[in-house]
């Protein structure tokens, strides 16, 4: 599909690009799948962002003669148990999700590739302790931290003294509620990278460009960050897309709880949970949520595999 | 090598340690008791009565102490929320479930996505590798109970081919909608971690001599790329497992599977503190145990790696 | 000729006599030899325990009560208490001392005798603090019991004692006229002493360990996953009812169960929701839809002393701007029953004529006096607090804010809460103030006493509401004691127009039952007290 496939019979010849960004940029703009779905999120951020403006409806707005409707006529993509416009409710949706995904992206780059890299590169001891950190958490009861924090947070957050209550307390307001969710997030988005990342660098590490770069004379952050991390990236890209639809499914689960986004409130995986209940009577509920979740990770996918080959140093330029 | 894996095995216990540690002040944080019935009520005295009987009103430390003394002892102690079975008894019912329809999914996805994956690194950029990106990211972006009642939906109801729920060990028909709910997500995961690293892989030194000897594409592919590029695979493969074992919670819900992941989201919704406790043990210990053996692998996949 | 005429019509009257009947109960000879059996749904959290005296009721009492009896029961069609285990009982003048004689040649399921000593037995360790059971509570009114449950005494001295093998004698702290609705309850079942002591916790994991002594007795139990039971061949009486009966356990029992029932593996099934549109819609299914009655409320409760809400007119309001009707038959699907007054209707005292109704333009109007007219002026925190665990609460609190907001011009903010933290967050409710939370009621016996004294009484307050009318207290104080139907049921009216009025609570709905149940099933029945299943009752016909 691209002109400069690179498959796995055409021998691949070894030369540095002139320069890393700028040869990036040229392959990932040849890559068609990659633009089109780098439009559509932005286009999904601006939806996102201008909101109602896009919207038909206030999302809260109920219609109760006009309950349940399939979709067509005034509402677009149909109506929901309240006579909400789904259209509408999709649209605000895409905020809370979008911020779910940039959140837990965030974390996975800031939190588990550092972690990793240090990890894996330095060994030992501090080896031990990312590691064991990562095996604590992983077997940690997760949801009873966020039910106990989200708990206490909320009836504090009630009448919140002082200053850092109060931004804690804005905090929680202007995300609708999601404080919860990032808590979970942060617990957990980042071990799977760490682990990855560490993996691929203990392979790396004792590669010979490695021992070139040492013998150079370079110190440890410029190994780290020149050498290491460059070729760490391919899975951390994959780790980084495919944590978004965890995310999104955390943030539904926590939600249902009580303890994510405050009601009435949508967001997609709210939508598509209550989409699941009324699945057999009202399979529209369902089906727009979960196509428009699914584009939009396709949509990341390519994008993220348009970026792995875009950075790949070792891919020809033409 | 050997101290390695003592050191290793070593490090569990301290694990374990924290994982109690922690969960056990968080248990202990958590408002709302055991008891709490929403529609009925209980008088005060009988709730006292019932902390009295379970201990719950010694002071905490004693409460932390009795409780690791009795669990090297191999008593977990007894569920608030069922009398007739004790924690152990309750894990030693459901572990089993989880753990083999656990390994069954992972089965499938290893066999399912790692060829797929391996499939659209080699066709990089064709059509082939569009359409299996398309199917992996559908398959996980349904939350895996969408997935689960999907499947029910189409092949209980529409096709009536099989039960709509229950258990009846692995290898009866019943065993195949929780498999492929579960295993579903995995696959799409490792096939998208093959194509990716066997991608990166490609490009580097000891496969352009494997080609320059004259070895067959899939010579080259499954003998030399492959094992290079196992290592994300394997690590990705460790957590979903232990992921996999614990977090079946929804698909066991739905399709009434007797597994441990409910067991572990009732005994937190329902302050099952002896129960949620041994869950928590037997996950750490698993998990520790999954990640270590993720560890060794790695030396069998790239011998340049060494454990000092 | 005639005589011959004669002959012919009394042979052919006693053949049309013996001949089985196709509707109604085979009888025997034409059931022999096929095996009937009854598929339920059961909601997989067997709360607690199968064990009578520890449960404190919810899934799991269908199939306890299935197989135990106790002394008395209640029907399932008229209400009426009718001799169970005991075939009859004498009271006291002072209402005191109950005697209760048991019928001759009871047995246990495993053909052992049952004694008046297996009551005394089961009620005592029932009451036993260190039995742990979860609804203790229902046998204090027995004299001493109390005091032995909370520690404070022993066994010995509480007020039930078997004279001989059929005599069981209990006495009362105090006179309780419904003391009869708790000999009923579970709590009371008679358990057997050997097994329990040899068996401990686990007596009630296999058929052999679970003996009983009601209609049916246990064949397997796997938990979380199935229950069956079979007919028990010990009972002293009659059971016309399905061989077995199997529950299948679910954890989502209203969506579950609809597809079970679909696939036509259970015989029954809860409808709730968007299921309810779909039968409705279905040729097939719309026939095999069944509502039940049951006796209670679903309410909106109000903090009566936490403004804005202390305001008796703006309680009317917002009771006055909810459309109930619109709530039940729209965003709940008509799942239940249209809400008529604070308490259920059939209770003696509740006067539909009483409840406020709905009235928009009169809402506004006492909005507007109250000094917030539309809206202007309303505080901005007042919270609507619910269990995020009920799918039904979020609707119901996403619509009232809906429809408080066009019809009335206010704001609240729901507050959904994780289900144990809202248990506990409502216990201390108890002094501390709230603005509006979401609660409901089942009468547990169709008597006043059982909802006015029992949950509204200032002294008694169950929901919190902090509300307080010494007019009502009156009242409903001088009905408990009253004796004259008529005089008792007007003091009971008078006090629901009080409630009424002063609006502590605003209804939503009346419960119900809603069931798919196959053509081939009949007498399925749920009681609108406390309903549950029966087995003996039911007809499988296939």
């Amino acid at each position: 599909m691209t002109t400069r496939a690179a498959t796995f019979d055409a021998p691949v010849p070894l030369r540095r690009p002139a320069s890393l960004w700028r040869d990036s940029w040229h392959r990932l703009v040849q890559n068609r799948a990659a633009v089109v779905s780098l439009a559509y999120i932005v286009l999904l951020l601006l939806i996102a962002v201008f909101a109602n403006v896009v919207a038909p409806y206030p999302f809260q707005q109920q219609d109760l003669d006009n309950t349940d409707l399939g979709p067509g006529g005034r509402h677009l993509f149909g109506t929901d148990g309240l006579g909400r416009d789904e259209l509408s409710r999709l649209v605000y949706g895409s905020r809370i999700s979008l911020a779910v995904a940039l959140v837990d992206v965030l974390i996975v780059l800031l939190v588990g590739v550092p972690l990793g890299l240090i990890a894996g590169f330095f060994g030992r001891w501090i080896d031990v302790l990312i590691m064991r950190a990562v095996d604590v958490l992983l077997a940690f009861p997760n949801l009873l931290l966020v039910i106990v924090v989200i708990t206490y947070l909320r009836a504090v957050l009630d009448q919140p003294q002082g200053p850092i209550l109060a931004v804690i307390a804005g905090l929680d307001d202007i995300t609708g509620g999601l404080l919860g969710v990032f808590i979970a997030l942060g617990l957990v988005s980042w071990l799977t990278v760490a682990r990855l990342v560490r993996g691929q660098v203990l392979s790396l590490k004792e590669k010979e460009f490695i021992e070139a770069a040492r013998m150079t004379g370079a110190t440890n952050g410029r190994i780290i960050f020149r050498h290491l991390l460059p070729n760490t990236l391919a899975p951390v890209i994959v780790a980084a897309t495919f944590g978004i639809p965890g995310a999104i499914a955390t943030e539904a689960g926590l939600s249902f709880l009580g303890l994510g986004v405050r009601p009435p409130l949508p967001s997609w995986g709210i939508l598509i949970a209550e989409g699941v209940r009324n699945m057999r009577a009202f399979p529209h509920e369902l089906l727009f949520p979960a196509v428009i979740l699914a584009i939009t990770l396709i949509c990341f996918n390519f994008l993220g595999d348009g970026l792995r080959d875009a950075l790949d140093p070792k891919l020809k330029v033409d | 090598m050997t101290t390695y894996v003592l050191r290793r095995l070593l490090w569990v216990v301290p694990s374990l340690f924290v994982v109690f540690t922690l969960t056990f002040i968080l248990v202990h944080a958590t408002p709302g008791s055991p008891w709490d019935e929403s529609d009925k009520p209980l008088p005060e005295a009988v709730k006292q009565n019932l902390a009295h009987q379970y201990h719950l009103d010694d002071p905490l430390p004693k409460q932390y102490f009795d409780y690791l003394a009795n669990v090297l002892r191999g008593d977990f102690g007894p569920s608030y929320r069922s009398v007739e079975r004790s924690v152990s008894e309750i894990i030693g019912a459901t572990l089993p479930v989880s753990a083999q329809i656990g390994f069954a999914s992972m089965l499938f996805a290893v066999v399912v996505g790692v060829p797929l994956g391996a499939l659209a690194a080699v066709r990089h950029n064709s059509w082939i590798d569009y359409l299996s990106s398309l199917i992996t990211v559908t398959g996980l972006a349904t939350p895996p109970f969408v997935r689960v009642s999907l499947l029910i939906v189409f092949f209980s109801l529409a096709l009536g081919w099989l039960p709509t729920g229950g258990w009846e060990g692995i290898f009866d028909s019943r065993a195949i909608i929780p498999v492929l709910a579960i295993g579903l997500g995995p696959a799409a995961i490792l096939a998208r971690y093959t194509r990716s690293s066997l991608l990166e892989v490609h490009g580097q030194d000891f496969i352009r001599t494997a080609r320059a000897k004259g070895l067959t594409e899939t010579a080259v592919v499954v003998r030399h790329a492959m094992k290079n590029a196992l290592i994300p695979v394997v690590t990705v493969a460790g957590v979903t497992l232990a992921n996999v074992i614990t977090g079946a919670f929804f698909v066991e819900r739905i399709y009434s599977v007797p597994g441990i992941g409910r067991q572990f989201v009732d005994s937190v919704s329902g302050r099952d503190y002896p129960l949620l406790l041994g869950i928590v043990l037997v996950f750490a210990l698993l998990i520790s145990l999954v990640n270590f053996l993720v560890d060794l692998s790695y030396g069998f996949l790239d011998p340049r790696i060494r454990y000092r | 000729m005639r005589k011959l005429a004669a002959l012919s019509l009394l042979v052919l009257l006693t053949l049309a006599a013996c001949t089985p009947q196709t509707t109604g109960s085979a009888s025997p000879t034409a059931a022999a030899g096929k095996k009937t059996a009854l598929r339920l749904p059961e909601a997989a959290k067997i709360v607690n325990t199968m064990d009578p005296g520890i449960s404190s009721g919810g899934a799991g009492l269908e199939q306890i009560q299935n197989m135990f009896e106790a002394l008395a029961y209640v029907d399932q069609v008229t209400g009426d208490i009718k001799p169970g285990q005991a075939e009859k009982w004498t009271i006291s003048p002072d209402g005191l001392t109950y005697t209760f004689n048991l019928r001759s040649g009871l047995k246990w399921s495993d053909g052992q005798p049952l004694k008046a000593s297996d009551f005394e037995y089961a009620w005592k360790r029932a009451t036993d603090p260190t039995t742990k059971s979860r609804y203790a509570q229902t046998l204090w009114p027995v004299k001493g019991a109390e005091a032995f449950g909370t520690g404070k005494a022993t066994a010995d001295g509480m007020g039930v004692k078997a004279t001989d093998d059929r005599t069981l004698t209990v006495t009362l702290e105090r006179p309780a006229p419904f003391f009869m609705h708790l000999v009923a309850t579970w709590t009371a079942y008679p358990v057997r002493k050997d097994t329990i002591e040899k068996n401990g916790d686990k007596w009630t994991l296999t058929k052999d360990s679970y003996i009983s002594n009601g209609h049916y007795r246990l064949v397997e139990w796997k938990p979380e996953q199935s229950m069956t039971v079979e007919k028990n061949p010990n009972y002293w009486g009659e059971n016309n009812g399905p061989d077995t009966i199997a529950w299948t356990l679910y954890d989502d029992v209203a969506t579950k169960s609809v597809i079970a029932y679909e696939a036509g593996e259970i015989d029954r099934a809860v409808l709730v929701g968007g299921d309810i549109t779909r039968a409705k819609a279905d040729a097939t299914l719309s026939k095999e839809i069944k509502k039940f009655e049951r006796q209670g409320s679903q309410w909106i409760i109000l903090d009566t002393t936490n403004a804005p809400l202390n305001n008796v007119k703006v309680r009317q309001a917002l009771s006055m701007a909810t459309d109930a009707k619109r709530i039940n038959e729209v965003v709940l699907k008509d799942a239940y029953f249209n809400a008529v007054s604070i308490v259920a209707p059939g209770v003696p005292g509740q006067k539909k004529e009483n409840a406020l109704g709905f009235d928009v333009a009169k809402a506004k109007q006492l909005l507007s006096e109250a000094g917030f007219a539309d809206g202007k002026g309303w505080p901005a925190n007042v919270k609507f607090t619910f269990a995020s665990g009920s799918a039904e609460s979020k609707s119901v609190a996403e619509a009232v804010q809906g429809i408080w907001k066009s019809n009335l011009g206010i704001d609240i903010v729901l507050e959904p809460m994780e289900d144990k933290a809202f248990d506990n967050w409502r216990t201390t409710r108890k002094d501390q103030p709230f603005h509006m939370m979401v609660s409901g009621w089942g009468s547990d016996y169709e008597d006043p006493n059982n909802w006015y004294n029992l949950l509204f009484h200032s002294k008694a307050d169950f929901f919190y509401s902090h509300w307080k009318n010494s007019e009502f207290d009156n009242l409903i104080d001088q009905g408990l004691k009253e004796n004259d139907v008529a005089k008792r049921k007007a003091m009971y009216e008078s006090a629901d127009k009080i409630i009424n009025t002063e609006a502590p609570l605003i209804t939503y709905y009346h419960w119900a039952r809603f069931d798919l149940i196959k053509p081939y099933i009949e007498g399925l029945y749920h009681y609108r007290v406390l309903g549950r299943i029966q087995g003996y009752l039911v007809r499988v016909n296939k």
